[in-house]
């Protein structure tokens, strides 16, 4: 049997390159993407958890969590997509020159 | 009779409900938005105030939600603050609806204005299932729905700014929103339950593991992130500004409150104020901040020249001063944070009315714009001075009665020095705000200015109008019977610290 801490490192691997793209990609439609990174390694935790716990709970969680992450990306899409239409690029710092 | 009973699920379930049916009756009626969101926002102003009221009468209520007992099934509870908090936001989603029709007419392409308020309904919905829920990943799922609505809100701003606010706030909103649930998990992980009640009986054992602390950790992190705490307020002021001005009034009334709220009950209610001030020196770093917010937040608004993002950075300021509350930790203090959600709802609320008002008037949004504009729209800018007044703290205004509490409170904990942080801050509070009351009512109209300037009055709308002025009346009435809010408050934090 794989041991919990496994699980974790993995998780904990996904979280920082999730974060990392985050913080330095200049493409928004990448960073879009790492927070789904992210996002998949706070469920591996959850499943992680729920396995050692024995307890179905957790696996449920997941199920919740997978669809709040499938409707922020809808929302992030959108969002790049009306962005796109007037502005014409998805790189971060051609937008910087328009701050509110 | 048993509809009363499931009274803590239907003010949830209203919102959600009506928010699903506005887009689909929208399409066959175009103007019936408007009418649905009045009417459920009413609906569920009235069910909150029952709560509280039942509340005050027989205690605490708790609701399993579909029969399910709490340990396994979601529980909902309704006590003093959570039925304070949640009549504050209903109130205030109420007013602002009503206020909304001609503002969202203005700025809203008419397609999408039942989408609009769908958005708005299901942002309450949001709001009140994060006050009312007693269950952990219940919790998360509630803040994810605010922040989604919210995102889509901002992003119905009219310039193209809206869309880069809107898609920083769901960047770091996301990011905030992963702490949480690494928290949540960590917490699952460490008890094996989610129940708020549950890990309160369960956690002091654990208190002395690395887990549980991580595990408030990021609750900690995620929350400041959300309620826009000093050194995480980025998204913040471009949120307001460029957000439809129905939604930075209501977003700026109630989003922040609730947040600080959630920080209040994983501070003192899952965990407890021993774990904060003793096991690991929560309160000390958050009263370090706050008190950089509430001086940060007054000074950098001095130097605005829009009002939306002066009104913003005021808004930092102000969530400064409930968080300055929670970290001094005494009954006092926090009774301080309690009433100041609901008097900081109050003026802001107001306030970005009144803004909201003149932008659809005159469309404008500079503070120099604003010359002359006391005779022009002398009940507005009435509204706006009560507002103004309030937030610098005047005596027989609200403002006054939450900054007495939170100085008492200080006091009371022997941080005297914490003292000069709220009076420096209101008198720059009165720098910003009387530069502005001085551009309404001192400065004349050169005339030639553009043609915004006509001497003659134009007030806006009475429904846009009469709301914002309502807000400004409660300002005063509340600062004269300052003790019905402060009692409920009080017994709040009595009951939030452990005291009674």
């Amino acid at each position: 049997m794989v041991p919990l801490s496994y699980y974790l490192i993995l998780s904990l691997i996904l979280f920082s390159v999730g974060m990392a793209g985050v913080l330095l990609r200049r493409n928004i439609i990448i960073v879009l993407m790492s927070l789904e990174l992210i996002f998949n390694s706070v469920n591996i935790n959850l499943v992680a958890f729920s396995h050692h716990l024995q307890s179905m709970a957790g696996r449920i969680f997941v199920i919740f969590t997978i669809t709040i992450a499938a409707a922020e990306v809808a929302i992030g899409l959108a969002i790049i997509v009306a962005m796109y239409r007037r502005v014409k690029t998805v790189y971060v710092d051609k937008l910087r020159g328009m701050k509110g | 009779m048993d509809s009363v009973n499931n009274l803590p699920v239907l003010v949830v379930i209203i919102p959600l409900l009506s928010a699903i049916l506005t887009p689909i009756i929208g399409r066959i009626i175009r103007s019936a938005g408007w009418y649905m969101t009045v009417v459920a926002t009413f609906t569920v102003f009235m069910m909150a105030l029952s709560l509280l009221f039942s509340v005050l009468d027989g205690g605490a209520i708790s609701y399993s939600l579909g029969g399910w007992e709490p340990p396994w099934g979601i529980e909902y509870v309704v006590d003093y603050i959570s039925g304070f908090v949640m009549v504050v936001v209903s109130l205030l989603a109420f007013i602002v609806a009503v206020y909304a029709r001609r503002s969202v007419e203005l700025e809203i392409a008419e397609d999408k204005a039942s989408f609009f308020y769908a958005a708005y309904l299901l942002f309450l919905t949001g709001l009140m299932g994060m006050t009312i829920t007693g269950d952990m990943f219940n919790l998360y799922v509630f803040v994810e729905i605010t922040s989604l609505a919210v995102y889509a809100l901002i992003a119905m701003g009219k310039r193209r700014e809206a869309l880069i606010a809107s898609f920083n706030y769901l960047i770091l909103g996301t990011i905030a929103g992963t702490f949480i649930l690494i928290g949540v998990g960590y917490l699952y992980m460490a008890t094996g339950t989610l129940n708020m009640a549950d890990l309160r009986r369960l956690l002091p054992a654990l208190y002395n593991t690395t887990l549980v602390r991580t595990a408030f950790a990021f609750f900690t992190v995620g929350l400041s992130l959300k309620l826009a705490l000093f050194p995480f307020h980025i998204w913040l002021p471009n949120a307001y500004t460029q957000a439809p001005s129905v939604v930075s009034a209501f977003v700026a009334a109630t989003a922040t409150k609730v947040g600080a709220y959630v920080l209040m009950r994983i501070m003192f209610n899952v965990f407890t104020v021993r774990f904060n001030m003793e096991v690991i020196p929560v309160t000390s770093i958050l009263l370090a901040l706050s008190s950089l917010a509430i001086i940060a937040g007054s000074v950098i608004a001095i130097s605005q020249t829009n009002i939306k993002r002066m009104l913003a950075y005021s808004s930092i300021g102000q969530i400064g001063y409930i968080v300055f509350g929670v970290a001094i930790a005494n009954d006092t203090a926090v009774t301080g944070s309690i009433v100041h959600i609901f008097n900081h709802a109050l003026m802001k609320g107001s306030l970005f009315m009144v803004v909201g008002a003149v932008v659809y008037r005159t469309g404008i949004e500079d503070i120099a714009g604003l010359k002359g504009m006391g005779k022009k729209m002398p009940f507005t800018m009435a509204a706006f001075t009560i507002g103004a007044l309030s937030m610098i703290g005047v005596p027989l205004t609200v403002g006054f009665v939450s900054k007495w509490y939170l100085i008492l409170g200080a006091l009371e904990a022997h941080m005297w020095y914490l003292v000069p942080v709220v009076l420096i801050s209101s008198l720059l509070t009165a720098v910003y705000f009387w530069r502005v009351v001085e551009s309404i009512y001192f400065h004349h109209t050169d005339g030639e200015e553009s043609i915004h300037c006509v001497s003659s009055m134009n007030e806006a709308p009475a429904i846009m109008t009469i709301p914002a002025f309502l807000l400004a009346f409660f300002c005063i009435l509340f600062g004269i019977a300052a003790f019905l809010p402060v009692s409920v408050a009080s017994t709040a934090a009595k009951m939030l610290l452990g005291v009674v």
